[in-house]
């Protein structure tokens, strides 16, 4: 009889006399035994985790917002106080050359995509498969 | 509407104890997952932990084209696996060749290292020795009653591997198994 139609058999709770039978059982037993176990209190501990994290992204949400409103606020008022104008050279060079710097924007934001898209996954993947110990 | 469809439903309308139902209903599962892929013990309640609350981030993605339980396990097994290669420890690759298995197979200190323990305690470690594709599918076979073709869509090998490796692992578990009770006879 062949190892799988041994296994097959055994599967069954067909157990004979041989060693290879004996064997077997022993194995399939024991693969039904659990691995590790989670703590009575798991699910609580998960859902606490939960409501922490999305009450705290709320919260960031709001100070985020708060942050913007007052930058915004301050930035008028300093504004007004100081009488400014704006008058800056360098931007008054770049405002004739629009098309420059949005082309230049464009090709920063591409080489992003590209790097995040495919060139860090290869890198990840190839530093996993010649750094990883194999067994001794 | 199916079991599976209400508690989603629940869930995407923020129902707490939906949550709480699902993370009972499918925790069996993902420890298994786990605790095959990730040998370090302080770190599998973690990340099962990680894995239910990624569920629940993405429980809005899920279309019911297979079960709840399948899609959870594919995060599971992502997740886990994702861990091992950022841990980049005791990891090792299934196509490493078959010299796992002669060193599994011939290793005689395994069983003096496994002397006073119970015989299917010892099978046990020597599933632990098995590279991590060979302890899912065993994992999901016989803990969780998966078919070849769950088995598959969560761990995305085809159905022909999944039966293989079940088959080979069970095989060299047994070669070893075999080979302690003839020391055991002879002692």
């Amino acid at each position: 009889m062949t190892d799988e139609e041994l296994q097959s058999r055994i599967e069954k709770g067909q157990v004979g006399n041989s060693g290879d039978d004996l064997a077997y059982d022993i194995v399939f037993r024991a693969l039904k035994r659990e691995p590790f176990q989670l703590p009575s209190d798991f699910a609580l501990k998960v859902l606490d985790r939960y409501w922490v994290a999305k009450s705290n992204y709320r919260y960031d949400h709001v100070f985020l917002l708060i942050g913007l409103v007052l930058l915004m606020i301050s930035c008028v008022v300093a504004f007004v106080l100081t009488d400014f104008k704006p008058q800056i050279p360098a931007l008054a060079i770049l405002g004739n050359r629009f098309g420059q710097v949005a082309f230049g924007l464009l090709i920063v934001l591409l080489l992003q995509w590209i790097d995040r898209k495919f060139v860090r996954k290869q890198v990840q993947g190839f530093r996993s498969g010649i750094l990883t110990p194999r067994p001794k | 509407m199916t079991d599976d469809q209400a508690l989603v439903s629940r869930l995407r309308n923020g129902d707490r104890m939906a949550f709480l139902e699902l993370i009972q209903r499918h925790q069996r599962l993902v420890a298994h997952m786990v605790g095959r892929i990730i040998r370090n013990v302080e770190d599998r309640e973690e990340i099962c932990q990680d894995v239910f609350l990624k569920v629940a981030d993405k429980i809005s993605e899920f279309n019911f084209q297979s079960r709840l339980s399948t899609w959870i396990g594919t995060i599971a097994y992502r997740h886990a696996i994702n861990h091992l290669r950022k841990q980049r420890a005791l990891y090792s690759s299934i196509d490493s060749g078959e010299s796992w298995e002669k060193m599994l197979i011939s290793q005689d200190d395994v069983a003096e290292e496994l002397e006073n323990k119970d015989i299917e305690d010892k099978v046990g470690l020597l599933v632990e020795r098995l590279p991590e594709q060979y302890r899912v599918v065993l994992s999901l076979y016989h803990l969780d009653g998966l078919n070849y073709a769950e088995i598959g869509e969560i761990t995305g090998m085809p159905e022909g591997t999944v039966k293989n490796y079940l088959f080979r692992a069970r095989q060299i578990l047994k070669e070893k198994v075999k080979m302690y009770l003839g020391k055991e006879v002879i002692k």
